[in-house]
C-alpha cells in the first residue's frame, strides 16, 4: 500500500520543493501525554503549516535550512522553536497550559478563517464542561445542540436534527466506532461520559471524503488515552448519578490506561418510598450505567496500539407481587415487566508511521445495540380442589450489530498537498423486531424473528490542496456499496470544498457534497426512544440520498473572537416513515410493509460568533431555516413542515472565570415552537362499529400549527478549592432558571374545570442541581 | 410523611404541568357532512349534518330541507326524500358494478358531491372450523373460515359476525300466599347483536382495524387464491346460538375511511403518535359516500 500511494502521488511530490525535508511527530499535552487533535504547526516566514490528525500526528515538508516553527492549540501556550532542517526529522511537541489565566491572544494563522473545512466546529471537553448541565450531568450532545444548524428535538431530548435531517442521519463515532443509540433515560441524557472524552468534532456540511454512511452530520468523539506520566483520578457525586475516572501509566511513557464509570441511582432512592406506599407489593425503578475503558501502548516511535471499549445499559422495571385471601383460599398475582437497552462498542487501532510523510491507521471495530422489552404474568388461584397457575410471557427484541475493519492513510507529499485515503468493510446484522410469546393456553410463538445481514464497504480519497496562498480546495471522492439479500447498491459521492482568503483574517468558503445512507431508523415518537428500529436498505427499500451545497464567510477578530456565516441548501430522497397507525410492536407484518417513502428539503442561514480563550468564553449561534417533507401517503402528497422545522433558533452561552477558584456560566436558548398537527374541526362519523367513537377529528394539514416558542436559561456556579491531594469543586446551578413552561406536546383535552381546550403539557420546570467533584 | 416525600421527589423530578392555550385557528365556513354507505340489499339512506369547531361539544346539527340527488353512471335517478331529522331516503336499490354519484345542496352551504363504483362480485366463503376455546383464561369462540378470492380485481373486505339467540321473556311474579317472588317464562324473544371479534393474533397487533365490531383485510397477499382466516369472538352465553359471519366486499374508499377513523380513535391521547387524517370522498364537504356487496355463512353452535 505504501508503494502504491507513493506511485500515485509521485507527480504531486515532484511538484514540491526540489530540496526539502519533512518534519513529523506527535503534538501532546505536557502534563498528561494526551495527543492534541487539530493542533497547528506553522512556519510563519513561508506561511506554510498543517494540523495534527485524530491521533496527534503531524507531518510538514519544508525547504532545507533554518526554519522557525510555531506550535499552538486552543487553551495551551504557544511553543516556538528554531531548527536547521538538513534531513527528515522527527520532533514531538509537548504543550502546556501554564499561565492560562492571562488573556491569551491566539495568532490569526491558526483560526477559523484559515480552515478549509467549513460547517464544522471543534469542541474541547473543557468548553463543554464549563457550560451548565441538566441535573448536573455534563452532556456532550446537549452542548452540540447549542451550535447553529443543529437543533434539539423535544424538550429534554438529546436527539440531534442537523440542517433539516433526522436523528438517524448523524454518524456518531466514539473512537471511530458508530454508536447507534446515543441516549440514556429515553433521550434525556447522552451516553457519553464527559470525563472520558478528549475531543469532539462536529461536521454538518462540506463533508470530507473520509466520512460517509449518513446524510446530515458527523460527530467524531475521541476518548482520552489515559495519562502516561502519572496516576490521576477524578469523580463526582450528584443528585441522580455519580461517576469515577481513573487513569495513569502502566509503563511510564509507554503504556497508559483510562477507565471511567457512571451510574444513576434514582431507583435506589425511590424504591423504598414506592414500596412503603404500596405495602411492599409493588416496586418500579430505572437506572443506567456506562463504562469506558481504554489502554494504549507505544511499541516504538512508529507503532502504537489502542484498545478502547464502551459499555452502557439502561434498565427500567416494574414488579408486582400481591397475595390475598378470600376466606381460606389464597390468591397470588405476580407481574414483572421491563425495558432493557444499551450499546457496546470496541475499537482496536494500530497506528504506524511508515515514513515521515505517510501515517497509517488500521482499525477493527465492533458495535452492538439491542433493545429488550418483556412482560411476565403469573396468576395463581384455587379451582375446585386444585391450585391453578396461569402464565403468560411476552418478550420483544430488536437490535443491530456491526463488525468492521478499516484502513486509513495520511500522506503529506508536499506542504500544498495533504492526501487521505482508505478503505472500510462493515458486516451488519439487523434484528428489526422479534416477538416471543409463551402462555399456558397455547403453544409458544415467535413472530418477526428474521434477521437481515448485509455488507457495507467504502473507499475514499481526498486531497487538501493549497492552490495558492489564498485558494485552498479539498477534493474528494467517496465510493460506497451495500450488499443485502443478493441486491448490490453502489454509490459514488463527489465531495468538494474550497476556501479563498480575502485578507489575512477573512475568507469565503463553499462546498458541494453528495451523501448516501444505507441504513434507516424507523421511529414514530421522534424523541429517541429505544423502541426506534434500525433497518437496512433492502431490495424494496432504497438507500437515502442527499445533496448539500453551502457557502459562507469566516473572519478572525481580535481578542480571540471568530465569526462565521453560512447558508446551505439540502435535498434528501428515499426517506422512510411508518405509515399512519403502524407501530414497532406489530410483528405480524414485515417492517417493510409498514413504511412509506418520501423526500425532504431544507435551507437556511447560520451565524456563529465564538470566543474560545480568555476569562470570558462562549458563543452565540443563530439559525434561520425551513425544512419540509413530502410523502405521497401524507398530507395529500403536498409538502409539509418537518416536525422539528424551526424558523429561528438562537443559543447564547458564556462562561466567566471570576477568579482562579470561582467561575460562573450560563446558556440561554430560544427556538420557534415545533410544528404540530392539531385538529381544527369535528364531524359525525359513519359508524357501523359501536366499539369506536361517533366523531371524526378534522385536520387541515400535517404539522400546520406551532407550539409556543421555546426558551430557557440555565446557569451554573462552580467553586474550586485546592487540597493537598488535589482539588474539589462544588457546582450549583439551575436548569430552566425562570421556570418557563415549555411545550413537550399539545393536545385537545379537558381542563380541570371540564372545559374542552387546547392544552400544552410541559415536562421540566426549574430544576436545581448540586454536584461535588474531585480530582487527584 | 413517607408518602409525602415520595410524591414531592417524583413531582420535582418528573413533574408535568398543563397550560391551557388559546390557539389561533383560522375561521372556516361550516360545511355539510354526508354519510351514506349503500348495498344492493336495501334502499339508500343518507345522513346529512354540519361539521363543527373542534372545541365545541354540542351534538352535531342535522341539516334539514336539503336537496339531494342520486346519479347512476352519470344519469340522474331521482331525488331523495327527507324522512326525519337530517335523514333522507331514496327508493333505489343499488346495482353491483354501477358508478354512483350523489349531490347535495342547501342554502348557506357550499354544495357537495361524492362518487364511487359499487364492487361487482363477492367471493365465496366457507367455514373450516368453529369451536370454543379458553384464551387467556376467558372463553372465546374460534371461527376459522376460508375466502376464495376473485383474482380479477383488488378487493377490500370487512368481516363482522352476529349472534342470534332465543332469549326467554321472564316475568317476575309475587305470590301473596307464600310471600315470595318467582319467575315465569312467558315467551321467547329473538335477539340479534353484533359481536366483538379479533383477527388472528390481533392482541399484539397495533392496527385497530383488526379488532372491534368488524375487522378489515385486503387481498394484497392472497389475490386470486384461497386464504384461511381465524377470528376470536367473545361470548358469555351458555346456550345454543346461531352465528352469522358476514363478508363485505367494499369500495376502497369505505375500507380506507373505516380503517383511518379507527386508527384515529385508537391514537387519541397518545402524545407521540402522528395524527391520522380520516379519508373522505366528499367534495367541498366531509363524510363518506360508499358501498359494499356482501355474503354470509350461518353456523349453529351450542355454547353450553
Amino acid at each position: 500500500m505504501k508503494n502504491l500511494l507513493a506511485s500515485l502521488c509521485c507527480c504531486i511530490t515532484l511538484c514540491g520543493y526540489s530540496q526539502s525535508y519533512t518534519i513529523s511527530g506527535y503534538i501532546q499535552d505536557s502534563s498528561t501525554g494526551e495527543n492534541l487533535i487539530g493542533a497547528t504547526i506553522y512556519e510563519p516566514n513561508l506561511k506554510q503549516g498543517t494540523t495534527s490528525n485524530l491521533y496527534g500526528f503531524y507531518s510538514l515538508t519544508l525547504p532545507a535550512g533554518n526554519t522557525k516553527l510555531s506550535v499552538s492549540y486552543v487553551g495551551y501556550n504557544t511553543m516556538e522553536i528554531e531548527l536547521d532542517l538538513t534531513k527528515n526529522t522527527t520532533h514531538n511537541f509537548k504543550l502546556s497550559t501554564d499561565f492560562l489565566l492571562e488573556e491569551v491572544v491566539i495568532s490569526a494563522e491558526q483560526e477559523l478563517a484559515q480552515q478549509n473545512q467549513m460547517s464544522a466546529v471543534d469542541l474541547s471537553i473543557k468548553q463543554i464542561k464549563e457550560l451548565p448541565a441538566f441535573l448536573g450531568e455534563v452532556d456532550i450532545l446537549k452542548t452540540i445542540q447549542l451550535l447553529p444548524g443543529i437543533q434539539s428535538g423535544s424538550e429534554g431530548s438529546s436527539g440531534l436534527y442537523v440542517r433539516g435531517g433526522g436523528p438517524d442521519q448523524n454518524l456518531i463515532l466514539l473512537d471511530g466506532v458508530p454508536v447507534y443509540n446515543a441516549s440514556h433515560l429515553f433521550g434525556f441524557f447522552s451516553v457519553f461520559n464527559a470525563d472520558a472524552i478528549n475531543n469532539v468534532n462536529v461536521i454538518k456540511g462540506g463533508f470530507p471524503a473520509r466520512y460517509g454512511g449518513r446524510l446530515s452530520s458527523v460527530i467524531d468523539i475521541s476518548m482520552k488515552e489515559g495519562n502516561n506520566q502519572e496516576f490521576h483520578g477524578e469523580g463526582s457525586i450528584g443528585l441522580i448519578s455519580s461517576k469515577l475516572t481513573l487513569e495513569g501509566p502502566i509503563k511510564s511513557e509507554k503504556t497508559s490506561f483510562i477507565i471511567s464509570g457512571r451510574r444513576t441511582y434514582i431507583d435506589l432512592l425511590t424504591r423504598p418510598l414506592i414500596q412503603a406506599n404500596t405495602e411492599g407489593d409493588e416496586t418500579f425503578g430505572y437506572y443506567f450505567y456506562d463504562l469506558n475503558a481504554k489502554v494504549n501502548h507505544r511499541f516504538s516511535e512508529k507503532d502504537r496500539l489502542f484498545v478502547s471499549s464502551y459499555l452502557g445499559r439502561d434498565n427500567a422495571y416494574a414488579r408486582i407481587d400481591d397475595t390475598w385471601f378470600n376466606g381460606s383460599e389464597e390468591y397470588q398475582y405476580k407481574e414483572e415487566s421491563g425495558l432493557d437497552w444499551g450499546n457496546a462498542t470496541t475499537a482496536i487501532r494500530w497506528n504506524h508511521v511508515y515514513s515521515p510523510k505517510l501515517f497509517g491507521n488500521l482499525t477493527a471495530t465492533y458495535s452492538n445495540f439491542n433493545f429488550d422489552i418483556f412482560s411476565k404474568l403469573e396468576d395463581t388461584y384455587p379451582q375446585g380442589d386444585e391450585i391453578v397457575t396461569d402464565k403468560q410471557s411476552i418478550k420483544y427484541l430488536s437490535g443491530i450489530q456491526d463488525i468492521g475493519l478499516k484502513a486509513d492513510f495520511d500522506y503529506d507529499p508536499a506542504p500544498n498537498h495533504k492526501i487521505k485515503t482508505g478503505v472500510n468493510l462493515t458486516y451488519h446484522k439487523f434484528k428489526p423486531g422479534a416477538l416471543s410469546l409463551k402462555e399456558t393456553f397455547s403453544s409458544d410463538t415467535t413472530l418477526g424473528a428474521k434477521a437481515t445481514r448485509a455488507f457495507e464497504h467504502f473507499t475514499y480519497i481526498e486531497d487538501d490542496y493549497k492552490l495558492s496562498a489564498k485558494l485552498k480546495v479539498n477534493l474528494g471522492l467517496h465510493y460506497s456499496g451495500f450488499l443485502v439479500d443478493s441486491e448490490m447498491y453502489h454509490s459514488i459521492q463527489p465531495r468538494l470544498s474550497a476556501r479563498f482568503m480575502l485578507n489575512n483574517t477573512t475568507s469565503i468558503k463553499g462546498s458541494v457534497v453528495r451523501m448516501t445512507q444505507f441504513i434507516h431508523l424507523l421511529t414514530n415518537a421522534g424523541i429517541g426512544l429505544p423502541t426506534d428500529l434500525w433497518v437496512p436498505t433492502t431490495d424494496q427499500v432504497k438507500p437515502q440520498q442527499a445533496w448539500q451545497a453551502a457557502i459562507g464567510a469566516a473572519k478572525n477578530l481580535s481578542h480571540g473572537y471568530e465569526v462565521s456565516a453560512e447558508a446551505y441548501y439540502k435535498t434528501m430522497n428515499n426517506l422512510i416513515e411508518y405509515r399512519e397507525g403502524a407501530t414497532y410492536l406489530n410483528t405480524t407484518d414485515s417492517w417493510e410493509d409498514k413504511i412509506v417513502f418520501g423526500d425532504g428539503e431544507s435551507y437556511g442561514f447560520e451565524l456563529f460568533l465564538n470566543k474560545k480563550v480568555g476569562k470570558v468564553t462562549g458563543w452565540i449561534g443563530y439559525t434561520w431555516s425551513k425544512t419540509y417533507r413530502t410523502f405521497d401517503a401524507f398530507n395529500d402528497g403536498e409538502p409539509f413542515p418537518y416536525k422539528f422545522d424551526r424558523r429561528h433558533d438562537l443559543a447564547v452561552t458564556t462562561a466567566y472565570k471570576i477568579s482562579k477558584n470561582l467561575s460562573i456560566s450560563g446558556a440561554w436558548v430560544y427556538g420557534t415552537g415545533n410544528a404540530i398537527s392539531l385538529p381544527e374541526g369535528r364531524y359525525k362519523r359513519f359508524n357501523t362499529d359501536s366499539f369506536w367513537s361517533g366523531e371524526v377529528e378534522r385536520f387541515n394539514g400535517r404539522n400546520s400549527f406551532r407550539m409556543r416558542d421555546y426558551h430557557r436559561l440555565d446557569i451554573s456556579i462552580s467553586r474550586t478549592k485546592k487540597k493537598r491531594w488535589g482539588e474539589v469543586t462544588w457546582s450549583f446551578g439551575t436548569y430552566n432558571t425562570y421556570s418557563r413552561a415549555n411545550a413537550f406536546y399539545m393536545d385537545v383535552a379537558y381542563t380541570r374545570n371540564g372545559d374542552k381546550k387546547f392544552v400544552q403539557y410541559s415536562v421540566f420546570p426549574i430544576i436545581p442541581f448540586l454536584r461535588y467533584s474531585f480530582k487527584f | 410523611m413517607k408518602k409525602l416525600t415520595a410524591y414531592i421527589t417524583l413531582l420535582l423530578i418528573f413533574s408535568s404541568c398543563e397550560i391551557v392555550l388559546d390557539v389561533d385557528i383560522p375561521e372556516e365556513p361550516t360545511r355539510l357532512v354526508l354519510n351514506s354507505v349503500i348495498n344492493p340489499d336495501s334502499t339508500i339512506v343518507v345522513d346529512l349534518s354540519e361539521d363543527s369547531f373542534i372545541l365545541e361539544e354540542d351534538e352535531f346539527t342535522q341539516v334539514r330541507g336539503a336537496n339531494i340527488e342520486l346519479l347512476e353512471n352519470g344519469n340522474p335517478v331521482g331525488l331523495f326524500e327527507e324522512t326525519g331529522n337530517g335523514i333522507y331516503r331514496s327508493n333505489v336499490y343499488p346495482t353491483p358494478g354501477v358508478n354512483y354519484e350523489i349531490r347535495a345542496s342547501k342554502n348557506g352551504f357550499e354544495s357537495i358531491s361524492g362518487e364511487f363504483l359499487l364492487p361487482t362480485t363477492t367471493p365465496t366463503i366457507s367455514t373450516v372450523d368453529i369451536r370454543t376455546t379458553n384464551r387467556n383464561g376467558y372463553p372465546q369462540l374460534v371461527w376459522e373460515f376460508e375466502i376464495n378470492d376473485n383474482g380479477s380485481e383488488e378487493n377490500f373486505y370487512e368481516i363482522a359476525t352476529y349472534t342470534q339467540i332465543e332469549w326467554p321473556i321472564i316475568d317476575v311474579i309475587y305470590d301473596e300466599l307464600t310471600e315470595t317472588f318467582y319467575e315465569d317464562t312467558i315467551g321467547i324473544d329473538t335477539l340479534i347483536y353484533v359481536d366483538y371479534l379479533e383477527l388472528d393474533y390481533s392482541e399484539f397487533d397495533d392496527d385497530p382495524s383488526s379488532w372491534g365490531n368488524s375487522v378489515l383485510v385486503d387481498d394484497k397477499s392472497f389475490n386470486g387464491q384461497r386464504q384461511n382466516f381465524k377470528v376470536f369472538i367473545d361470548y358469555w352465553e351458555d346456550t345454543a346460538v346461531q352465528k352469522r359471519l358476514v363478508l363485505r366486499n367494499c369500495d376502497e374508499t369505505y375500507f380506507n375511511y373505516v380503517r383511518s377513523s379507527k386508527i384515529q380513535d385508537w391514537n387519541d391521547g397518545d402524545p407521540f403518535a402522528q395524527p391520522v387524517f380520516v379519508t373522505s370522498n366528499i367534495e367541498n364537504g366531509y363524510g363518506l359516500f360508499s358501498g359494499y356487496i356482501s355474503t354470509s355463512i350461518i353456523e349453529e353452535i351450542d355454547l353450553d
